[in-house]
């Protein structure tokens, strides 16, 4: 899968997950809440109904006049009774607050009922029981609740992905499309290219030509064509492309890529200044190499002006290619160091002349920097 | 005079006169075959010094068509033309028995040069002429003699008999190989010629130099 690819897969699965759990979460949340209130309400009755039984009780005992009056307890709930004052009488419990405003309400892992004796027995005109809340159903409640979201969560996320890949399946259709598409043209370019530069040589070595002036600007145009052809299947390429690594001579290299380029740079008529120190060798393939110093070659050439002036200095352990072109803005320089770091030139704006340098100086691991004054002029600087 | 010979597949027509052009000019006897068919014609029907094969061609690809010709036996060598994109194939190249590669777009000059080291080492030596001792030297790329810088004349089929055995130095060429090598396929060859060429070529290199092996064919003797 293709970087941009996954980037997308994986925003859509954020969005369309987090939404999902989020709806899910909330629906949850309420289910529980009514559920629980559900169970409370249930447990409430059963408040209200051994309300009544107290009170069927008491009813007795004040119907018997039996001297001594005993407080029918249960052990499953506590229950006090209170005059009309609200003041206790007697009970199994004595709670330090009671809501006297409500007829159910709940108090930290207890439940109360106040019941409203009529007729007032024994001079009890309230009777207030209370009891532990059932946690099980409540608990279990719960963990139905988390259950759920979990196998939820697995499922949508599955889902997810399901959707998504089939979303992006056209996509990556149409890209390996096009890519094959690119791929089979850019091979269809190599034979009329070699045949336009073939002919050309063959035009300067059989015949005194007139005109060399023009088939100088044929040949500089069909080796430009030539080094976007390369440079295409390059990119193409990169990642499964055989690489042989050899101590290639960089000095010997840098000589000749600027002896390919010299129709380029005469026809410029650029002030080419070499400091080349002989005989620098790095372990690197050769075409990698050539890739890396054409883009810079080219680039330094295309910006540059007129009559401007190129230098190129190669010492131990740098390349330095300075031109006198149009420069690069300071924002411009910082977004592509930028780039450069987070080896991303693929979003554009740049070239792909910039990118292939960037895969080559990423692949090797040398540094890259740009020094630039605006207008003026531009220096690109590869350390090893 | 006889010239090296280069078998050309390159399906693309102006590409592929364009080589030839170059390499005529350069004094080599190309015949371009634009699909791998023709190709096996020419191979049938000519001595052939050199192959340069273009890899994406009709009816066969250039790998394909090299394999057949080396599974037959034939050693003849071979330079693939490729683009980058099959540069992972050179390695299948040369495991099949190419020895060179050119990458398209290339330059002629480069071409020429390639194809000359192959030539050159068809002989074996990596100069432009042999010793043949004496005072003679033969010159590999011109396929002509000298002696004391001065060209000797030959006729076309006594200069092939001679690369021949200098490409083949010690070795018994038997007479149907030379029969091939020096008269094309619509010609008659003839025993007769043979011997004659032989004599012609015995006086100047001295007699001792080709032994005749009898009923069978001859042997270039190098020291």
């Amino acid at each position: 899968m293709l970087q941009s690819e996954k980037r997308s897969l994986f925003r859509f699965l954020g969005i369309y997950l987090s939404s999902t759990f989020l709806l899910f979460f909330l629906a949850t949340v309420i289910f529980y809440d009514f559920q629980k209130h559900q169970i409370i309400d249930t447990q409430n009755r059963g408040l209200s109904q051994e309300a009544e039984r107290l009170t069927e009780a008491l009813r007795g005992l004040n119907r018997t006049f039996t001297p001594s009056l005993v407080y029918p307890k249960e052990r499953h709930f506590d229950s006090a009774i209170y005059n009309l004052d609200r003041e206790y009488i007697f009970g199994s419990f004595n709670p330090k607050t009671i809501f006297w405003d409500r007829e159910y309400y709940q108090q930290g892992e207890m439940l109360f009922y106040i019941h409203a004796l009529h007729p007032y027995y024994l001079g009890a005109s309230h009777l207030v029981i209370a009891r532990m809340i059932d946690q099980e159903p409540i608990d279990n409640l719960l963990n139905m609740s988390i259950v759920f979201l979990f196998v939820a969560g697995i499922f949508f996320t599955v889902l997810g992905l399901f959707l998504g890949r089939l979303f992006i399946a056209p996509m990556k259709e149409s890209i390996e499309n096009m890519n094959r598409f690119i791929e089979d043209t850019t091979h269809e370019f190599n034979t009329p290219i070699s045949t336009i530069l073939t002919n050309i040589e063959l035009l300067d070595t059989l015949y005194e030509c007139e005109g060399k002036q023009e088939m100088k600007r044929i040949e500089i145009a069909s080796k430009t064509l030539s080094r976007l052809y390369e440079d295409l299947s390059y990119l193409k390429l990169n990642h499964n492309y055989h690489r042989e690594i050899e101590a290639l001579d960089i000095s010997q290299l840098i000589y000749e890529r600027i002896e390919y380029f010299n129709t380029l740079i005469e026809a410029k008529q650029l002030d080419l200044t070499l400091n080349i120190k002989k005989d620098i060798v790095l372990d690197m393939d050769r075409n990698d190499a050539i890739r890396m110093i054409d883009n810079l070659l080219s680039n330094a050439i295309k910006y540059n002006k007129k009559e401007g002036i190129l230098n190129i200095t190669l010492t131990k352990n740098r390349l330095s290619i300075l031109d006198s072109g149009v420069g690069i803005k300071k924002e411009d320089i910082e977004l592509i160091h930028g780039r450069f770091k987070r080896a991303n030139m693929s979003e554009g704006g740049f070239g792909i002349g910039l990118d292939i340098v960037n895969q080559v100086v990423e692949r090797y691991g040398f540094r890259f920097h740009i020094i630039s004054i605006y207008t003026k002029n531009t220096e690109v600087i590869i350390e090893w | 005079m006889p010239k090296q010979s280069i078998l050309l597949l390159e399906d693309d027509l102006q590409l592929s006169d364009t080589i030839k052009q170059f390499l005529d000019y350069w004094g080599y006897e190309v015949y371009p075959a634009y699909d791998a068919l023709q190709a096996r014609d020419i191979l049938y029907e000519r001595a052939i010094d050199l192959m340069l094969l273009d890899i994406k061609v009709p009816h066969q690809s250039g790998f394909d068509f090299l394999a057949e010709v080396r599974a037959e036996g034939d050693k003849t060598p071979a330079i693939f033309i490729t683009s980058l994109n099959s540069v992972d194939d050179v390695t299948k190249g040369f495991d099949m028995g190419c020895d060179d590669y050119i990458r398209k777009p290339f330059a002629l000059k480069e071409l020429r040069a390639r194809v000359d080291v192959i030539l050159k080492r068809n002989f074996g030596t990596h100069n432009n002429q042999i010793d043949l001792g004496n005072g003679y030297l033969f010159d590999v790329k011109g396929l002509f003699l000298s002696y004391k810088n001065r060209r000797v004349a030959l006729k076309t089929k006594e200069a092939k008999l001679l690369a021949l055995f200098l490409k083949n130095p010690n070795e018994l060429l038997l007479y149907e190989r030379i029969f091939e090598v020096l008269w094309e396929y619509d010609e008659r060859p003839s025993q007769g010629s043979l011997r004659a060429y032989i004599n012609t070529l015995r006086h100047i290199l001295g007699k001792s130099k080709i032994e005749t092996v009898k009923h069978m064919g001859y042997r270039y003797v190098a020291e």
